[in-house]
C-alpha cells in the first residue's frame, strides 16, 4: 500500500474537519457568536465547572486536575488536527474528553459522544498519513475507511431503530417539538404544517435512517449513499438548528469520498 | 527585468498549484465554507431576532411587563450573578404583544399578591415564567409574609431561548 491509496486523502479530510469541530466545540473560539452550544466553553469546556459536579462514574477530579485535563485535551485535539502524533493525540483527546464529560451528572450528550468516538476511530486508522505535519506510517487505509463506514452505519441504525415507536411514527413527537419551538423556522413551518405532513416527515426520517446502513455498505449504492445522508443532515440543520452533530456526521462522511463506483462484476 | 519575469513565473506556478490543491481538496473546502455560512446565518438570525430556535421565543413575563405594584414587579436580571434569588409576592403580567402564556394565565388569575390560604396551608408555588427571551424564572421557598404568599425567585439561563415559561429544548444535543 502506498501513499497514493485513494482512501488516504478522504481520511485526512475527515481528520481535519473533525479536529476543527473538536476545537470549535470545546474551546471559546465560537463564543462571540453566542450560539447555544458555546455556553460553558470559556476558558475551556468543562473548566471551570459551571454545572452540577459529581462523580457519576466514580472518578471525581479535583478542580486543578480538571483544569489540567481540559488543557491536555485541547493540546491533544490540536495535535490531532495538525497531524502531529495523530494516533496518540486522538486517543488522548477522546479519553480525556469522556473523563471531563463524566464529571457532570447528566453531562452526556450525543454531540460530544460522537465527537469523541469519531476522533478515536480516525486516530486508530490511517487518518494521520496525509496532510499531517508529522505523517504516520500507512497501515491499512481500506480497513480504516471500513471502520468509519461501520461507525456511521451504526449511528444511523440506532437513530432509526429508537424511533420505531408509535409516538414518533404518527408525528406526535415532531408536532411537540414544533409547538415548543425546538424545531422552527420557515422550512420547519412548511413541512410540519399539518398532522399528515408531520407523520410523513417522521416516517421519511426513520426510513432514511434505517436504509442508510444498508446503502452505505451495499456495493451498488454506497457511491451515492453519503450524498443522501448529507442531504438529510442539511434538512435537519435547516429545520432544527441542532448542535454540531450534523457537521460531525458530515466530517465523517467526507472519509467515504470520493464515492467508489460499483465494479462491473 | 529577467528577475521580475522569473518572479511572475513563480507567482503563476504558486497560483496554479494553489488552484490544483483547491480542486483536489474540494469537498473539505466546500464543507468548511458551508459551515462558515451556516454559523454566520445563525448568528445574524440571533442578532436581528428573526431566528427560530436560536433566537428563542419571547413570551411570558418580560422584564418590561406590566405588573401590579412594586412588591410584585420582576426585578431586572443581574447578569453578573448566576442566580438572583429575591423575595417575590405574586405577579400579574403579560408580554408586550398582549399575549398571555400558560404561566401568565395561572398567575394572572389574581390581580395582585396572593393571599395565604385561610386554612394555614402552604402557598402554591406558581409555574415558572419567561423573564425575557433567554431567561426563565422559577419560584421556591413558598411562605407567608404579612398574610401574603411570598416566594424566592431564581433565574435560569436559557441558551436556546425561553418559551412558555421554560427553556427551549435543543433537539439534538
Amino acid at each position: 500500500v502506498t501513499r497514493d491509496a485513494p482512501e488516504l486523502r478522504p481520511l485526512a479530510w475527515g481528520r481535519i474537519a473533525l479536529g476543527a469541530l473538536f476545537l470549535l466545540r470545546t474551546t471559546p473560539l465560537l463564543l462571540p457568536t453566542h450560539l447555544p452550544f458555546t455556553v460553558g466553553t470559556f476558558p475551556l469546556l468543562g473548566w471551570p465547572a459551571t454545572g452540577w459536579q459529581g462523580a457519576p462514574l466514580g472518578i471525581a477530579l479535583p478542580p486543578v486536575a480538571l483544569a489540567i485535563a481540559c488543557i491536555v485535551r485541547t493540546v491533544a485535539a490540536i495535535g490531532f488536527l495538525l497531524g502531529v502524533w495523530t494516533r496518540g493525540c486522538g486517543i488522548v483527546a477522546c479519553a480525556i474528553g469522556y473523563l471531563v464529560m463524566a464529571q457532570t451528572p447528566f453531562g452526556f450528550n450525543a454531540t460530544l459522544h460522537l465527537l469523541f468516538q469519531g476522533t478515536l476511530v480516525l486516530a486508530i486508522g490511517d487518518a494521520g498519513v496525509l496532510y499531517a505535519l508529522r505523517g504516520e506510517p500507512i497501515r491499512n487505509p481500506r480497513s480504516s475507511q471500513l471502520l468509519v463506514r461501520a461507525l456511521l452505519a451504526s449511528v444511523y441504525f440506532w437513530a432509526g431503530f429508537c424511533k420505531l415507536r408509535p409516538d414518533w411514527l404518527d408525528g406526535r413527537t415532531l408536532a411537540l417539538f414544533h409547538t415548543e419551538k425546538a424545531i422552527s423556522g420557515a422550512f420547519a413551518d412548511l413541512v410540519l404544517a399539518a398532522p399528515w405532513s408531520q407523520a410523513l416527515v417522521a416516517r421519511v426520517i426513520v426510513t432514511t435512517e434505517l436504509s442508510l446502513p444498508v446503502l452505505l455498505f451495499w456495493r451498488r449504492t454506497r457511491a451515492w449513499a453519503p450524498l443522501l445522508a448529507l442531504a438529510m443532515h442539511a434538512s435537519i440543520e435547516l429545520a432544527a438548528h441542532p448542535d454540531l452533530l450534523g457537521w460531525e456526521m458530515a466530517a465523517l462522511l467526507l472519509c467515504l469520498w470520493p464515492p467508489v463506483p460499483a465494479s462491473p462484476t | 527585468m529577467g528577475g521580475s519575469q522569473e518572479s511572475g513565473h513563480d507567482g503563476g506556478r504558486v497560483g496554479a498549484k494553489a488552484k490544483r490543491g483547491l480542486r483536489a481538496n474540494g469537498p473539505v473546502v466546500f464543507l468548511g465554507a458551508l459551515f462558515v455560512v451556516s454559523v454566520s446565518t445563525r448568528c445574524s438570525s440571533r442578532l436581528d431576532g428573526s431566528g427560530s430556535t436560536d433566537a428563542g421565543a419571547s413570551s411570558g413575563a418580560s422584564s418590561g411587563a406590566s405588573t401590579s405594584g412594586a412588591s410584585t414587579s420582576i426585578p431586572p436580571i443581574d447578569e453578573d450573578s448566576g442566580s438572583d434569588a429575591g423575595l417575590f409576592l405574586g405577579v400579574v403580567s403579560s408580554d408586550a404583544s398582549g399575549e398571555t402564556d400558560a404561566a401568565d394565565a395561572a398567575l394572572a388569575s389574581d390581580s395582585g399578591p396572593v393571599s395565604c390560604p385561610a386554612d394555614g396551608g402552604a402557598c402554591d408555588i406558581p409555574p415558572s415564567i419567561c423573564r425575557d427571551s433567554n431567561h426563565a424564572a422559577y419560584f421556591t421557598n413558598p411562605r407567608c409574609v404579612d398574610g401574603l404568599c411570598a416566594f424566592d425567585m431564581q433565574t435560569l439561563d436559557c441558551p436556546s431561548g425561553c418559551n412558555n415559561g421554560g427553556c427551549i429544548l435543543n433537539v439534538t444535543k
